[in-house]
């Protein structure tokens, strides 16, 4: 049940003035990207893995997207949106979410994954299992996790703290995430197939394409498209259509930088980068 | 195999069917038991340890501590009574059963022995030295009371 009762049409506005990019670290920047990944989500139960995008869940959840449902890490959902390193003593239980139970919720939809990607392709295929050939394998990575049912069946968006060829490759290895082109070959089955945002070091890409081929959707405060370009192993489509148009990332308010240092006071932010 | 059932749209949808695996066995640690195969876990999280009892041939439940039948109704909630006998054949008492990994709330993770396990694992002349400190240690110490 909705905790925020009627919508408020003003909710979600950045009210507060923007704050100069260079008082935000692009750690922050890259927070508030993954917060925005979450917006008019409603309740359902964001799934954040990593640093980062953890931030950006509860930077969300107590800004703009109260209704999220969050989880402790084992066994509960939370009724409060404690720091990250918080301690058991200061997560207030709401519900209990057994492991079992979260496949029941994900089957219904009501779950927006952020998951880590070793490789994301141009159709957003994503791989966290084996660098190289499956036989004979460059690196054994965390394996395949819920990534082919998740991306099947509720939205799933992708954090990639360090954007190079390596992680934006014209193909995977080994396909976990399902992306648009393989889940157009499922026919019905992949209807609930819904692949959102990538947010990287370096910017926010979407699929809002004709063949949903990934788009650079806006661009981190100091980062040059060039840059962009040529740390992706393909053809990336552009927001607007050419390099000028591509929009900035916006840069966190003055309060939601107040509450991410609340969130992690030892800043452990700025070390998920490359420094 | 086919929907038996049309959808909205009067097409009988394509569905993906998995025949069941059937275990030989199932081992499924409990914070409390009876001698009668009821068994109760006071965690958080159950994950799939009555599912795993239901599909085996064979099933066993291991306990921290061995209760009267009729007695985990004051161990717990009703609702914490995991598994009825329906789904067990024997009953094993083995404090420390789960170790080194979490039985809360008897006792949590032990990070060192895992930490110790990892370096052992890594070396063959640590890994005889660990094994025959713990495992004949467990051996010596192994009792179990079966139904």
């Amino acid at each position: 049940m909705s905790i925020s009762g009627d919508r408020d049409a003003t909710r979600g506005e950045v009210t507060a003035a923007e704050v100069t990019a260079a008082e935000a670290t692009r750690a922050e920047v890259c927070a508030v990207a993954c917060a925005e990944v979450f917006r008019g989500n409603g309740e359902v139960l964001a799934s954040p893995f990593g640093t980062v995008p953890s931030l950006g869940a509860r930077l969300a959840r107590l800004t703009f997207e109260p209704d999220l449902v969050l989880t402790d890490g084992e066994a509960a959902l939370m009724a409060n949106t404690p720091p990250l390193a918080a301690g058991r003593d200061e997560m207030v239980v709401e519900a209990w979410m057994p492991y079992r139970r979260v496949f029941d919720l994900l089957w219904s939809g009501r779950r927006h994954i952020m998951m880590m990607a070793s490789q994301v392709d141009r159709y957003g295929n994503q791989n966290l299992s084996v660098i190289g050939d499956w036989f004979r394998p460059k690196a054994q990575l965390i394996g395949a996790r819920g990534a082919p049912g998740n991306s099947l069946n509720h939205p799933t968006s992708y954090w990639v703290p360090n954007h190079s060829k390596r992680t934006f490759v014209e193909h995977v290895d080994m396909v976990c995430g399902v992306g648009y082109d393989r889940a157009a070959e499922l026919g019905p089955a992949g209807r609930f197939h819904d692949v959102r945002f990538v947010v990287s070091n370096l910017g926010v890409f979407d699929f809002d394409t004709p063949d949903h081929a990934m788009r650079v959707r806006s661009i981190h405060p100091g980062v040059n498209i060039d840059e962009v370009v040529e740390a992706t192993g393909f053809e990336l489509e552009l927001a607007g259509g050419s390099p000028v148009a591509i929009p900035q990332t916006r840069t966190p308010t003055s309060g939601e930088l107040e509450l991410l240092q609340v969130l992690d006071p030892g800043g452990t932010r700025d070390r998920e980068l490359p420094q | 195999m086919t929907s038996p059932y049309p959808g909205p749209d009067g097409v009988h949808e394509e569905l993906v069917a998995a025949p069941a695996i059937p275990l030989d066995a199932a081992f499924v640690h409990m914070n409390r038991a009876d001698s009668h195969g009821n068994g109760q876990c006071l965690g958080p999280d159950p994950f799939f340890d009555d599912v795993f009892l239901g599909a085996a041939k064979k099933r066993y439940v291991t306990t921290e501590r061995l209760v009267e039948p009729g007695g985990l109704g004051e161990e717990g909630p009703v609702q914490s009574i995991l598994v009825h006998r329906l789904l067990v054949d024997a009953v094993v008492v083995t404090p420390g059963g789960a170790h080194f990994t979490s039985c809360a709330p008897d006792y949590d993770r032990d990070e060192e022995f895992q930490r110790a396990y990892v370096k052992a694992a890594g070396d063959a002349g640590a890994w005889d030295e660990f094994s025959s400190r713990y495992q004949s240690l467990v051996r010596a110490g192994a009792k179990g009371s079966s139904r």
